[in-house]
């Protein structure tokens, strides 16, 4: 996932989640990058942060992972992974009779769905 | 058109067409070949982009070198070494400012793009360079009687610039490269 905010200048950053997408999905930067049809170099700028794809490409890589854009590129930074899995408890007020705790693993989520590129 | 030419014209086109896949061929092999230590380092990378800057000098030493061997002898190494400094250029940079772009990505597309816009600013900065002197040389020779570069000078000066000017893109391109990701640093699928 791609961790910078801003480059240079100011200029915003396309955030994406290639490379948590290629390691659930186990495939190499090279297998990618032939899917996709780019080089295997490309797909290493990408996942870095170094490059923004033209909307073919990015349409490419969503077409292969199965996935809408919106759920591997982002304009802003991804929340990470463990914060959609296992979201923090809302702060609940001194005089609220306390929950019983459950265990995130096998709670039921109560929050609204995750974006797609964060079921892995 | 009878059907014999329209043969002929099939096979020249046919033969062209051939000898452009082989020659795309060729440079993605080349292209593939990993680099050698010596130029997969920045700091041997940004060495090797300022070899346009003595190409150049060299060139006006030569230019400047009043004719006969001397100028025979400088512009020889000028030609020497804007024939290696194009070649170790463009090793550096994986061909980008000479591959066929059917060879290449958008992403390669869009850096060689970059370079050519740097390049043709530097060519402009060269051409600058020239008119000063032209100018210099203009300006000496009427005011003091003394001729900096003759016939023969600007002939070896107008190539010690082609060949500058042919370095430029790869040169911004390997001012400019970007660390490749390590392979090594994979999922293994």
């Amino acid at each position: 996932m791609t961790t910078k905010a801003t480059g240079p200048l100011g200029v915003k950053q396309l955030h994406n989640r290639l490379a948590v997408l290629r390691a659930e999905r186990g495939t190499t930067r090279r297998q990618l990058a032939e899917a996709v049809g780019v080089n295997v170099q490309t797909v290493g700028f990408l996942e870095r942060g170094d490059y923004g794809p033209s909307v073919e490409l990015a349409l490419r890589l969503a077409a292969h992972f199965d996935l809408p854009v919106e759920a591997i590129f982002s304009l802003a930074p991804f929340p990470p992974m463990s914060a959609q899995l296992y979201p923090s408890p809302p702060s609940t007020p001194a005089s609220a009779p306390t929950a019983p705790p459950t265990t995130p693993a096998t709670s039921t989520p109560t929050t609204a769905p995750s974006p797609a590129g964060a079921h892995t | 058109m009878s059907p014999t030419d329209a043969q002929t014209r099939r096979g020249g086109s046919g033969r062209r067409v051939q000898r452009r896949v082989h020659a795309e061929a060729r440079v993605r092999e080349e292209r593939r070949q990993p680099l050698p230590p010596w130029l997969a380092t920045r700091t041997a990378r940004r060495a090797l982009a300022l070899l346009p800057v003595p190409t150049f000098a060299l060139g006006v030493l030569a230019a400047t070198a009043g004719g006969g061997f001397t100028t025979a002898m400088i512009g020889g190494t000028t030609a020497l070494l804007g024939s290696y400094g194009t070649a170790a250029l463009r090793r550096a940079t994986r061909m980008l400012d000479s591959a066929p772009q059917t060879v290449l990505d958008e992403r390669e597309i869009s850096d060689r793009d970059h370079a050519y816009r740097r390049g043709f600013r530097l060519t402009l900065v060269l051409f600058a360079a020239l008119i000063l002197v032209a100018v210099l040389n203009s300006f000496l020779t009427q005011q003091a009687g003394l001729q900096l570069i003759g016939s023969v000078g600007w002939m070896v000066l107008i190539f010690a610039s082609f060949f500058t000017a042919a370095m430029l893109p790869a040169a911004a391109l390997a001012w400019h490269w970007r660390q490749p990701v390590e392979e090594t640093d994979d999922t293994d699928g």
